[in-house]
C-alpha cells in the first residue's frame, strides 16, 4: 500500500473517530436546544413568576392555569427526606467499607451495592406499591401514595450512588494521617469522625451531591408510589406531583401552552441538573 | 463513658447499618421473587369449593389455560355449545373445545342432565390437549393439570341479601362462610346485613317462608329451582387462590390484551430486538470516541467541550432523554412510537458509560506496545485496530454489558418513543413495548397485579445475569 493511501486512510479515520466524539457534545447541545425551543413559548402567556410560583396546575380548566410551584415543592421535599434517610445508612456503609472491611464480608457487601445500583427503577417501583406504600398506610395511616413512600423507595435507590463515591474518597484519604492520629492514642472512632470524615468532605459532598441528582431525576419509581396528585404538599404524608411526574403524566395528552408548560417544567428539571453537575465539578 | 466504649459502640453501629445494604438488597430480590413465583388471586365465585367427594369423572385441561376451577353451571353450558372460548372463565381467547371419552359419557351425561343430541362433542381425543379444550374422562389426562368441579350452591333468602342502608351482603368471605355453615353465625348483622336470625333451611319453599335462611343444595337441584320465577338470592363466595405465577407458558406465551392475559414471549424477543439494535447504534460510536479521547486529543477547547458533553449526558435523567426522543426521532423525522426511536434514545443515553469505561481500559493499554507498533512502521489507525483495540477488549466488552444492563431496565426514556405494540416488530418503525415497559403498563393501566410481578423476576433475574457478568470481568481486569 502507498505511503499516500496510508495517509489518507489515517486522516479520514482521525476525522471519523473525531466526529463520533463529538455525538455527547452535539447531543447535549440539541437536546438544550429543542428543550427550551419548546418550552420558552410558555412564558408569552404564563408570566415566568406565575409559572414557578402560582401552585395553581389547572390545565384543563376554562382558564387554564400553569403554576409548578407544588411540584418544585414536592421535588424538594421527597429529595431532601430520601437524602435524610439514605445518608446514615450509605455513610455508615462507605466506612465499614473502607476501614473495617475485610475478606469476605466486605466482598459480599461490595457485590450487593453493585447488584442493588443495577436493579432497574421500575423494580423499585413495584417494590414500593406492594412493600413501602402498604407499611406507610399501616404506620402513618392515610392511603399510602405519599411523598414519604416516594422519598423511602428513592432512599434505597441512592443508597449505591453515595456508597461508592463516599468510599472511594474514603480511601484516599492518605494513610499517614490514619497512622498518626492512632499514634497519638485516637480511638477507631475519633480517628474516623475527626480526620477521615473532614479529610474526604470533599468526595462525600459530591457523592451527596450526585444523589441528589439522581433522585430529582428519577421518574417511574415515584410516579408508582407517589400518588401523583397536583396539589400542594402539607405533609409528607400527603399525595404529590414531582417535576418528572408532572411531565410524565400530562404528556400523553397535552397540547398547545400546556405541551409548552410541560416543556417548561423539564427546563426546569434540566437546568437544575446541570447546576448540580457544575457544582460536583467545582468540588472535585 | 469511656471512649473506648463509645467507640466500640460507634463502631458496632456502623457495622450493623452497613449490613442494611444486604438486607435491603435479600428483601427486594426476595419478595420479588416470592411474588413472582407464588400469586395470591382473589376470586368471586357464586358457588362454593367442592366440599363432597365422589366426583364421577375427571376435568383436565392444558396447563397454560389458566384455568383452575369451574362450576356446574359453566361446564353445562359449555356442553351445551353456549360457550364459543374459555375467555369467560380464564381469560384465555382460544376457540373452546370440549373431549368427552366413551367410557365416561354416560356418567357425565346424567349428571349434566343432558341428552346425547344436546352435547356438542368431538371424538377422537387429541394425543396432546391444545390450549382451549377441556377433557372429561375417568382418569386424569397425563401431563395435564386437574380442574376442580365445585357443586354445591348456597342460596339465600332475598330479604338477606336486600338493602341494610346501602350495603347489600351479597358477598361474604370464605372464612365467614365457613362459620355460616357451621352454625357459629347467629344473625345477619354480623356479616353486615339487617338483624335477621341465621336459620337453616331444608328447601327452597322453606327459604321463601322462613325469614333469615340460608340452604345448601346439589347443583342439580338448584338448576331446576333458579328456573322458578322469584329465585332466592345467591350469596357470592370470596376465594383466595395461590398458585404458580410464573411458568414456562408464560414466558413464551403471547400477550393477550395488554398483559391481562397471556405471556411475554414476543415482549422477550422485543427487548432482545432493542438491546441489539442499540448497541448496533452505540458501540461503534462510543468506542470511536473513547479511541479519540485517548489516542488523538490534546489539552485545548475541543477536548474539554467532548468530555463536558460526557458528563452532562450521564447526568441527565432518562425523563429528558425521552422528551428529546419525542421531539427529534418520534416528531421531527416521524418514525411515529416505533423500535427505531426507542433504539436511538436509549442509545444516546448509554453512550457515556460505554465511553467511559472503554476509556479507562484503553488508558491501561501498555505504552510499550504502542511504541513498539509506532516503531515497526504501523500508522497511528493500524495501531489503534491492530493493538490498542484488542488489548483493550475486556474493557470495552464490559462496558458493553453494562449498557446491555442499562438499556434492558430503562422505562422513563421510552413511555413516549417506543409505544406499546406487543406483537414482535414487523420492521423498524413498527411500535413494540418491551419488558421494563411492559411492567410499567400493566401496573398502571391495572391489568394485573401477578402478572407484572412475574415480569418483574424475569427482568430482575435477566439483569442480575448481566450485571454479575459485568461485575466479574471488571474484577478480573483489575488482578
Amino acid at each position: 500500500m502507498g505511503y499516500r493511501s496510508r495517509l489518507h486512510r489515517e486522516q479520514t479515520g482521525r476525522c471519523l473517530l473525531l466526529a463520533c466524539s463529538a455525538v455527547c457534545f452535539c447531543t447535549v447541545v440539541l437536546i438544550t436546544i429543542f428543550i427550551f425551543a419548546q418550552g420558552i413559548p410558555v412564558f408569552k402567556k404564563v408570566p415566568l413568576g406565575a409559572f414557578l410560583f402560582s401552585t395553581n396546575w389547572s390545565p384543563s380548566d376554562a382558564e387554564p392555569h400553569y403554576g409548578v410551584f407544588s411540584f418544585i415543592v414536592a421535588s424538594i421535599v421527597v429529595t431532601t427526606l430520601s437524602l435524610l434517610f439514605a445518608t446514615p445508612i450509605a455513610i455508615s456503609t462507605a466506612i465499614y467499607l473502607a476501614v473495617f472491611a475485610k475478606g469476605r464480608k466486605a466482598a459480599i457487601i461490595r457485590q450487593s451495592i453493585e447488584l442493588l445500583a443495577g436493579i432497574p427503577s421500575i423494580i423499585f417501583g413495584l417494590f414500593g406499591i406492594a412493600v413501602i406504600v402498604p407499611f406507610v398506610r399501616t404506620a402513618f395511616g392515610g392511603n399510602g401514595y405519599s411523598l414519604l413512600s416516594a422519598s423511602l423507595v428513592l432512599a434505597i435507590m441512592i443508597l449505591p450512588t453515595i456508597i461508592n463515591i463516599s468510599e472511594v474518597s474514603l480511601c484516599a484519604v492518605p494513610a499517614e494521617l490514619k497512622e498518626a492520629s492512632i499514634a497519638l492514642g485516637a480511638t477507631d472512632w475519633q480517628t474516623i469522625t475527626r480526620v477521615m470524615l473532614p479529610a474526604a468532605r470533599g468526595g462525600i459532598t459530591a457523592s451527596l451531591v450526585m444523589a441528589l441528582g439522581r433522585a430529582i431525576g428519577e421518574t417511574t419509581a415515584v410516579l408508582l408510589v407517589g400518588g401523583n396528585a397536583p396539589l400542594f404538599p402539607e405533609s409528607p404524608l400527603s399525595m404529590g406531583r414531582t417535576l418528572t411526574m408532572n411531565i410524565v403524566t400530562d404528556m400523553s395528552y397535552a397540547e398547545g401552552v400546556h405541551m409548552s408548560a410541560l416543556f417548561a417544567t423539564a427546563m426546569l428539571l434540566f437546568c437544575f441538573i446541570l447546576v448540580l453537575n457544575l457544582l460536583v465539578r467545582r468540588k472535585s | 463513658m469511656n471512649r473506648n466504649t463509645t467507640s466500640r459502640l460507634a463502631v458496632c453501629c456502623v457495622r450493623i447499618l452497613s449490613a442494611t445494604t444486604i438486607i435491603l438488597l435479600v428483601a427486594i430480590i426476595g419478595y420479588i421473587a416470592f411474588r413472582g413465583l407464588w400469586k395470591r388471586e382473589r376470586y368471586v365465585s357464586d358457588v362454593l369449593p367442592s366440599f363432597s367427594a365422589g366426583q364421577q369423572f375427571v376435568l383436565s385441561s392444558p396447563r397454560e389455560s389458566g384455568l383452575e376451577h369451574l362450576s356446574w353451571f359453566a361446564l353445562r353450558e359449555m356442553a351445551m355449545g353456549k360457550v364459543p372460548n374459555l375467555r369467560s372463565v380464564t381469560g384465555v381467547n382460544e376457540p373452546f373445545s370440549l373431549y368427552v371419552t366413551d367410557d365416561s359419557l354416560p356418567a357425565f351425561l346424567a349428571a349434566m342432565d343432558l341428552t346425547q343430541t344436546q352435547l356438542v362433542r368431538r371424538t377422537t381425543l387429541p394425543l396432546r390437549p391444545e390450549n382451549g379444550s377441556l377433557v372429561v374422562s375417568l382418569e386424569a389426562v397425563p401431563h395435564e393439570r386437574n380442574v376442580r368441579l365445585e357443586d354445591k350452591v348456597l342460596a339465600v333468602d332475598t330479604v338477606v341479601a336486600a338493602l341494610n342502608g346501602n350495603r347489600r351482603i351479597s358477598l361474604v368471605a370464605n372464612e365467614d362462610l365457613k362459620r355460616l355453615l357451621a352454625g357459629n353465625l347467629r344473625s345477619w348483622k354480623e356479616l353486615g346485613g339487617p338483624d335477621l336470625p341465621v336459620v337453616e333451611a331444608a328447601d327452597e319453599r322453606e327459604l321463601q317462608t322462613v325469614r333469615g335462611s340460608w340452604m345448601v343444595m346439589d347443583a342439580k337441584r338448584w338448576r331446576q329451582l333458579s328456573g322458578s320465577d322469584n329465585a332466592p338470592a345467591k350469596l357470592d363466595v370470596e376465594g383466595l387462590q395461590e398458585s404458580r405465577n410464573l411458568s414456562w407458558g408464560y414466558l413464551t406465551g403471547r400477550t393477550v390484551e395488554s398483559g391481562k392475559y397471556g405471556g411475554i414471549g414476543t415482549i422477550v424477543v422485543n427487548t432482545f430486538f432493542l438491546v441489539l439494535f442499540t448497541m448496533l447504534a452505540a458501540m461503534p460510536v462510543g468506542v470511536a470516541a473513547a479511541l479519540w479521547l485517548v489516542e488523538y486529543a490534546k489539552d485545548g477547547l475541543p477536548k474539554r467541550c467532548i468530555q463536558s458533553g460526557i458528563d452532562i449526558l450521564s447526568a441527565l435523567p432518562s425523563i429528558i432523554f425521552g422528551l428529546f426522543g419525542l421531539l427529534v426521532f418520534v416528531q421531527l423525522c416521524h418514525w411515529s412510537f416505533s423500535l427505531l426511536s426507542g433504539t436511538l434514545t436509549v442509545s444516546l443515553m448509554v453512550l457515556p458509560t460505554i465511553i467511559r469505561t472503554s476509556e479507562e481500559a484503553m488508558r491501561e493499554v501498555n505504552p510499550n506496545l504502542l511504541e513498539a507498533s509506532l516503531a515497526l512502521g504501523a500508522t497511528k489507525m493500524e495501531t489503534i485496530f491492530r493493538v490498542v483495540l484488542p488489548a483493550s477488549r475486556r474493557g470495552i466488552v464490559t462496558g458493553m454489558i453494562l449498557a446491555i444492563g442499562r438499556t434492558v431496565g430503562e422505562t422513563a426514556a421510552l413511555i413516549y418513543t417506543i409505544g406499546s405494540g406487543t406483537d414482535v416488530p414487523k420492521s423498524l418503525t413498527s411500535s413494540c413495548r418491551v419488558l421494563a415497559m411492559h411492567i410499567y403498563l400493566t401496573i398502571t393501566e391495572g391489568q394485573s397485579t401477578d402478572k407484572a410481578f412475574a415480569s418483574a423476576l424475569v427482568l430482575v433475574l435477566l439483569v442480575l445475569v448481566i450485571n454479575s457478568a459485568a461485575n466479574r470481568l471488571i474484577h478480573q481486569r483489575r488482578h
